[in-house]
């Protein structure tokens, strides 16, 4: 599930590309003193992510945007809203707005047999670890995570992302059910590179890292309902690494979706949320 | 027209809530439906029928009932939505029979039926025109479903400080479109309780196909229409339709064979999710075996993570119900929701 908060800006601005802390920040000030808060600090997935402010570009007074917040737990969507709803303004670095309106979505991949393509409206982390540098082939010299790069291949990308939401459906789903590495299939049937590319990050107060990233489409064909929980369950807590700072953000395309028996899609746009 | 269906059938749906609202009550703060002396929660037939109507609209069906308004010229539109593509009076009075048109579009009255009380006068010359064509009238559906009261005494998620509230304070610009609920109850296991009266199928068409239908559309409404917002947590979890071979018989009640396992279960207080559940079908199995000569068929799908017990003993999980009637002499169909549903869809009609 996940929130769509309307914006109004409140005077013109130029489009901050790195602007995602102070979402960040902006949004965790709806969490602080909540039983939340202490999710600021966990070290490990917390079931949230977000967008970045769309649409891309600069902004005069007037203005409208939004921003998605998509979360596995909606007490936490709730305490967010409530955030929101009651302070609306809602001030992102040097780019101020109004909330406007504050109504929840969700998005659901479909039903078995259903096809779509997901994309990622922020980019994506993957890190491999050193100790399986080998197995993948690839140079280390160091005990540093390695950035995933396209000649990497897409090998040590697919083990990385289902191993990460692997990590999330133990903490976010019930205990019965299987996760996705104990399913036969991938997440996706397709993985489409749009780009990669390096972003500085604040990851805490004062410290900034350099991140390499990347953006996909994903096309999907459901298998089953396990299956459907698990792209379901990506939507909602991000993909990859650090969604609480504002990565792995997912969509479904718009127009992308097909249920069973119904023909291919016309060409599919976007449905916002990209950075 | 098609024939209409033979074979009278009774339907058993067990469906569950996990920490959701799965049936507020507008007039009690959209709190959960609850019976205060047994704490049982209980769902509403009309919710369930919403879902099914929801499913069959998301399938591409004509369906009456959109919205829950009942408003006589809101009525006379939505039967002109469902006759398709007719733009003024003229065109209503060339259609040769109406009811009939009507009742091969709407695919949810010759499920549940409807009432056709239009206004007779609405200041819009087509709609007055559908109204005219009806000439009043009732269909009587002839299936029908019963309320369900939960196997197990419910308890809610402790919340006060709801959203609603929140928004309710804000003295300017409303943020509706909120559907975050506060009331959800903890865990709760519902048996629905279903009869297709052959008898009543001829006031609404009703075919063997759209029976056959209700076989996928449970099922699937209930994992598609429940995914969003307040009513995630749903799940279905047993679905039989007995189909009588007997003219004009039907065993009656069949959800009333279903019990909470006491010794499998975990105590009432402590149910969360359908793991800590056991479902006792013991009666159900026995009186349909005691039936047996008058069944043509149990269609069944289980759900694998429902554990179910007979006879004081545990017997697997709800998939396995289809090989448990059998070996008590019951003749048994298992559906297979996601490979037949595409049979049931209008293009494959």
């Amino acid at each position: 599930m996940r929130l769509l908060i309307r914006l109004r800006a409140r005077a013109d601005a130029a489009y901050d590309n790195s602007h995602f802390h102070e979402l960040r920040g902006r949004l965790w000030k709806g969490l602080r003193g909540t039983e939340y808060d202490d999710l600021h600090d966990a070290d490990r997935p917390i079931g949230l992510s977000f967008s970045n402010i769309f649409p891309w570009g600069d902004i005069e007074e007037g203005d409208e945007r939004t921003v998605l917040v998509a979360a596995t737990d909606q007490d936490v969507l709730r305490a967010i809203a409530e955030s929101v709803i009651t302070d609306r303004e809602f001030n992102v670095g040097q780019m101020p707005f109004h909330v406007e309106e504050v109504t929840t979505v969700a998005p659901d991949v479909g039903e078995p047999g259903t096809r779509g393509t997901l994309e990622t409206g922020t980019g994506v982390l993957v890190r491999i670890p050193p100790q399986q540098a080998d197995a993948y082939g690839i140079d280390t010299d160091g005990d540093e995570a390695i950035f995933w790069q396209p000649e990497h291949s897409l090998e040590p990308l697919k083990t990385q992302l289902e191993n990460n939401l692997d990590k999330k459906h133990r903490l976010f789903c019930d205990d019965h059910l299987p996760g996705p590495s104990n399913r036969d299939g991938d997440l996706f049937d397709e993985y489409d590179l749009l780009k990669t590319f390096a972003v500085p990050v604040e990851v805490t107060q004062g410290v900034e890292m350099t991140y390499i990233l990347s953006k996909w489409r994903f096309g999907y064909r459901v298998r089953d309902d396990h299956h459907r929980r698990h792209l379901n369950l990506a939507l909602d807590a991000g993909i990859g690494e650090r969604n609480a700072l504002g990565l792995g953000f997912l969509n479904i395309q718009r127009d992308s979706k097909r249920p069973p028996g119904t023909p291919e899609a016309s060409s599919a746009s976007t449905d916002g949320g990209r950075r | 027209m098609t024939e209409t269906v033979d074979n009278r059938s009774e339907i058993v749906f067990v469906t569950d809530a996990q920490d959701c609202n799965p049936n507020g009550n507008p007039l009690g703060e959209n709190r959960p439906r609850k019976d205060p002396i047994t704490d049982q929660a209980v769902v509403t037939d009309v919710r369930l029928k919403r879902y099914l109507r929801d499913q069959l609209h998301a399938d591409g069906h004509g369906v009456f009932i959109k919205k829950t308004g009942d408003e006589s010229e809101v009525r006379a539109r939505l039967a002109l939505d469902v006759l398709g593509d007719i733009t003024d009076a003229d065109e209503v009075a060339e259609i040769e029979n109406v009811r009939d048109e009507f009742l091969d579009a709407a695919t949810d009255v010759r499920y549940f039926g409807a009432t056709l009380s239009f206004n007779a006068d609405t200041d819009n010359d087509l709609l007055d025109a559908v109204a005219d064509a009806f000439d009043g009238g009732n269909y009587t559906g002839p299936v029908q479903f019963s309320p369900a009261r939960s196997l197990n005494a419910v308890e809610e998620n402790e919340e006060s400080n709801t959203l609603t509230s929140v928004i309710a304070t804000q003295d300017d610009k409303s943020t509706g479109g909120f559907d975050l609920d506060d009331n959800r109850l903890k865990y709760a296991i519902f048996p629905f309780h279903g009869l297709v009266d052959e008898n009543g199928a001829s006031d609404t068409e009703l075919t063997a196909a759209d029976v056959k239908r209700l076989d996928t559309l449970c099922w699937r409404a209930m994992k598609n229409q429940t995914i969003s917002r307040s009513k995630v947590g749903q799940e279905p979890r047993l679905y039989a339709r007995v189909e009588y071979a007997t003219d004009g018989y039907h065993v009656g009640d069949l959800h009333n064979g279903f019990d909470r396992d006491p010794d499998y279960s975990k105590p009432e207080s402590e149910l969360r999710n359908v793991t800590d559940f056991t479902l006792d079908v013991t009666k159900f199995v026995d009186r349909l075996a005691s039936a047996s000569d008058h069944v043509e068929t149990v269609h069944v799908v289980g759900d694998e993570y429902l554990d179910m017990s007979y006879d004081g003993e545990r017997y697997g999980t709800a998939a396995d119900l289809a090989d448990l009637l059998e070996s008590q002499g019951v003749p048994t169909t298992t559906i297979d929701v996601y490979a037949e549903f595409e049979e049931t869809l209008p293009a494959g009609e």
